[in-house]
């Protein structure tokens, strides 16, 4: 069981190197999809906008 | 433990199943960037570019694994952390080659960043043959290769089928990473797309 703690660190450190990757694309992308659904509205907002000013000139 | 303990060395020698197929999957992952840098560059299709710049963020990662993996394992056999040897010092290199990509694409201007990081990408794959062959071309403190060696080199039935299990496993990680990279820069373009309309 000689050099078991060296063993230990490098699979340790894979694992946890790995993990890190994987929870921050899975931050990101929840990042992503609320950022797409605000402009999402956004985008709505604007067109209603554009959609109901002609109708209301004079 | 399935696997016999290499007589030499002792149960450190299993950081070699993760160590060596990682290593593999990360030359896996730079010929995914070489070759999705020319078809982006032949074909202008932004797919292409996604691909490229998802291998190359996961190659990175794998390659770093790879140094400090094998600069843990060489502490208690080699008595050191690191040497400035030819195996070691090509693939640092890989690591600064692709992490410059990386560098180009977030700091060139949006519309040149994916022709700009295409030709990196291609020009850096040259570094992946001279880091396989580096202890094959020169004297080195690395251990010679053991599948594919020649004549005293070879594994154990054992210990090959558990390191074709570990590269199988690796590679399914790479290819369900890149499934996720990819579609987060999917993500990222239609934002910018979306911001532009607003913009409009």
């Amino acid at each position: 069981m000689q050099y078991f703690v060296y063993l230990f660190a490098a699979y340790t450190f894979i694992t946890l190197a790995m993990l890190g990757f994987v929870l921050s694309m899975v931050r990101k992308q929840e990042r992503l999809n609320r950022e797409i659904e605000t402009l999402k509205k956004m985008l709505e907002a604007k067109s209603e906008a554009t959609q109901v000013w002609p109708a209301s000139r004079p | 433990m399935w696997v016999p303990t290499e007589r030499s060395m002792g149960i450190v020698q299993r950081v070699f199943y993760w160590h060596v197929s990682v290593a593999w999957v990360s030359f896996l992952a730079f010929f995914i960037v070489f070759v999705a840098s020319i078809l982006y560059l032949v074909k202008k299709a932004s797919s292409w570019d996604h691909l490229a710049y998802s291998a190359a963020h996961v190659g990175v990662l794998l390659n770093a694994i790879v140094l400090v993996s094998g600069s843990i394992w060489a502490r208690p056999i080699w008595g050191t952390w690191w040497v400035w040897e030819p195996r070691l010092t090509t693939a640092l290199v890989l690591f600064l080659i692709y992490t410059g990509y990386i560098m180009v694409r977030s700091y060139s201007a949006e519309s040149q960043a994916p022709r700009y990081a295409a030709v990196v990408g291609i020009i850096g794959f040259a570094d992946v043959p001279i880091v396989y062959f580096s202890i094959r071309w020169w004297r080195t403190i690395h251990p010679g290769p053991v599948v594919a060696g020649g004549q005293g080199s070879g594994l154990d039935p054992r210990m090959l089928l558990t390191l074709i299990i570990s590269v199988v496993a690796f590679s399914l990680l790479l290819w369900l990473l890149l499934r996720v990279m990819v579609a987060l820069k999917k993500s990222e373009d239609e934002i910018k797309q979306m911001q532009r309309e607003l913009q409009s």
